[in-house]
């Protein structure tokens, strides 16, 4: 795998600059507090909506919070939240998807009939009623993302787990008398798990939009906490004197959901090139 | 044909009902009191035995269930408890302006996005190709409210080519189509990305097969092979495409309204959400997702029609 790896670095260009945006981004994510040159939170009122200078690199917002140090921040909380709504709905859909293909029969249809039901709504709509019965919160956004995203994991999930259920070896693990649970643990578990590892990916930039939008609806509760959705609601009443604090928030997003794009491309091609016509 | 379609409209009732049931348990799964969370410090001993009446909390849950659906049959979706009017009728006064939205989006990501798809995919590796390709990504990357936004600042506020907030006046066309660009825009805009992606992946693999030598040895002219021959095949995976769009660009709508601080369904749920006004969540999810499901069903029947193979399975 890692001379697949290797090669489709060196031959492609949009793996090469996918990855380059991801590893910085995390740096960045990782060392915020040295990077920002402010504190994030910290209000000097005298210096509301400044224009970027060599103080406050990409300007002030409306409470006079440095709004670099708050992107900076903000990428810390991206990933974060990123990470946990896609990996939550990776293990959720994954365990779904093998269940439903594995046993099929009536266990398969009640999984997709609920499946289906997550898929009649347009996912933003769906995430943010489940933040109106959760309660508005950074915390209920995760939830809302990762129940929002597990259907897409369970469905693909399970189209794998059904071909992997007529393999060979499943045939005659089941034949020796090895239990279900075991059968699904260890022989359908890591035939799947490329698939979760590249829809993972290619979600990761699909989460991280999805928490900016409900960040920049109000939905992500305390605004003083540094969301880069935040930061754009930040700045939506101050559009005509101060449209850096919206503007520089959004190119940040738009450059982390591009390099997470171009990376779970590249990962598709390593991992599991048949599955580039699928998605 | 007819028997497909009967079969995927009989398929689409569990989902309908589980669609209901979950717009239904809505109020119920808030953790704690809805009735409290919705009067918050407010709340008296008094006012909370009223609002638990009002919103009919105080029925058995099986009783509630029944008089919520024969509601919906009879188009009754409650009161909205902000504005104190019938849920439908807010509804009704929001829809057309969803409506117009979406399907302006819908209307330019297909019109901008199949040609664009075509023309990259015919000249692979060249300089239009590489321009459209990386534009789309943009395309794609970009999120639609900050679009939106930028859209604004910059047709809006600095060249004030477009009015800065609002619908306009339904009754007066021009000025509701003036108000619709921006929007429309915004969320087309990503949806034609998608497209124009999606139309060439399925061009470029649909010009490698043995039918498009066939057409192209024979000396057919080139327009007709790539407009005859070959869009017609792809034509399935752009329907597909266009269907999974609307979804996209519903959701782009919601957000869209609120940008523009258009009066539409969107922009009712995420005011109603903040208020806090469940019944007002309730109707206008419950809008969304029946939209959503029967854009979903003309999707289907418009493949069966396209593609005489889906017959057999």
């Amino acid at each position: 795998m890692s001379a697949r790896l290797t090669r489709t670095l060196r031959k492609s260009r949009n793996a090469r600059l996918g990855l380059g945006i991801v590893v910085v981004l995390l740096v960045i994510a990782l060392t915020s507090p040295w990077l920002a040159t402010h504190d994030p939170r910290t209000q000097v009122i005298q210096d509301r909506l400044k224009a970027p200078s060599a103080q406050y690199w990409l300007g002030t917002d409306t409470f006079g919070r440095d709004v670099f140090s708050r992107l900076v921040w903000g990428t810390r909380i991206s990933f974060l939240l990123g990470f946990f709504s896609t990996g939550i709905s990776s293990i959720i859909g994954t365990a779904m998807g093998i269940v439903s293909g594995y046993y099929g029969g009536w266990v398969d249809t009640i999984v997709m009939r609920v499946v289906d039901t997550l898929m009649s709504f347009p996912t933003i709509l769906l995430a943010m009623a489940i933040v109106a019965i959760l309660g508005p919160d950074l915390q209920n956004i995760v939830i809302a993302i990762a129940l929002t995203f597990s259907p897409r994991f369970a469905r693909v999930i399970r189209s794998v787990a059904l071909s992997v259920r007529e393999q060979g070896y499943v045939l005659a693990a089941r034949a020796s008398g090895v239990r279900h649970g075991s059968i699904m643990w260890k022989h359908v578990l890591p035939n799947v798990v490329s698939s979760a590892i590249v829809l993972l990916t290619m979600q990761i930039g699909t989460a991280i939009t999805m928490e900016a939008s409900l960040s920049f609806l109000g939905l992500g509760g305390d605004p003083a906490i540094p969301t880069w959705g935040g930061v754009i609601n930040d700045g939506r009443g101050f559009l005509q004197q101060a449209p850096w604090i919206s503007g520089f928030a959004g190119i940040a997003i738009t450059v982390t959901v591009i390099g997470f794009n171009l990376l779970g491309d590249a990962i598709r091609d390593v991992l599991d090139p048949r599955f580039s016509k699928q998605l | 044909m007819l028997q497909y379609i009967a079969r995927r409209l009989i398929q689409t009732i569990p989902t309908v009902l589980l669609v209901t049931t979950f717009v239904f348990l809505i109020i119920h799964l808030v953790p704690g009191d809805p009735v409290e969370m919705i009067l918050g410090d407010y709340a008296t001993p008094d006012s909370i035995v009223a609002m638990r009446g009002a919103l009919g909390l105080d029925r058995p849950l099986g009783t509630q269930y029944v008089s919520f659906l024969t509601g919906l049959i009879h188009g009754d979706l409650g009161t909205s408890i902000r504005t104190q009017r019938p849920v439908m009728a807010e509804i009704r006064q929001r829809f057309p302006y969803s409506m117009m939205l979406a399907f302006g989006a819908v209307a330019v990501s297909t019109v901008l996005g199949v040609p664009v798809g075509v023309l990259s995919a015919t000249r692979p590796g060249s300089w239009q190709d590489t321009i459209s390709m990386v534009g789309a990504l943009i395309g794609v990357s970009m999120p639609t409210f900050w679009l939106g936004l930028m859209l604004l600042f910059l047709f809006a506020m600095k060249l004030s080519w477009f009015p800065v907030i609002g619908a306009g006046d339904i009754g007066n066309i021009p000025d509701t189509l003036q108000h619709l660009v921006l929007p429309v825009l915004a969320i087309g805009l990503s949806g034609m990305a998608l497209t124009a992606r999606m139309t060439r992946s399925t061009m470029l693999e649909v010009l490698g097969q043995d039918y498009i030598r066939t057409a192209r040895s024979k000396g057919l002219a080139k327009t007709i092979v790539i407009y005859k021959h070959a869009l017609r095949n792809a034509a399935i995976p752009v329907v597909t495409v266009v269907g999974m769009n609307i979804g996209h660009l519903l959701g782009g709508a919601v957000l869209a309204e609120t940008v523009f601080a258009r009066p539409g369904l969107g922009k009712m749920v995420v005011d109603a959400i903040l208020a806090r006004d469940y019944p007002m969540v309730q109707g206008a999810v419950f809008i969304i997702a029946m939209v959503f499901i029967l854009v979903n069903l003309l999707v289907d029947v418009t493949y069966a029609a396209l593609d005489p193979r889906i017959h057999y399975n």
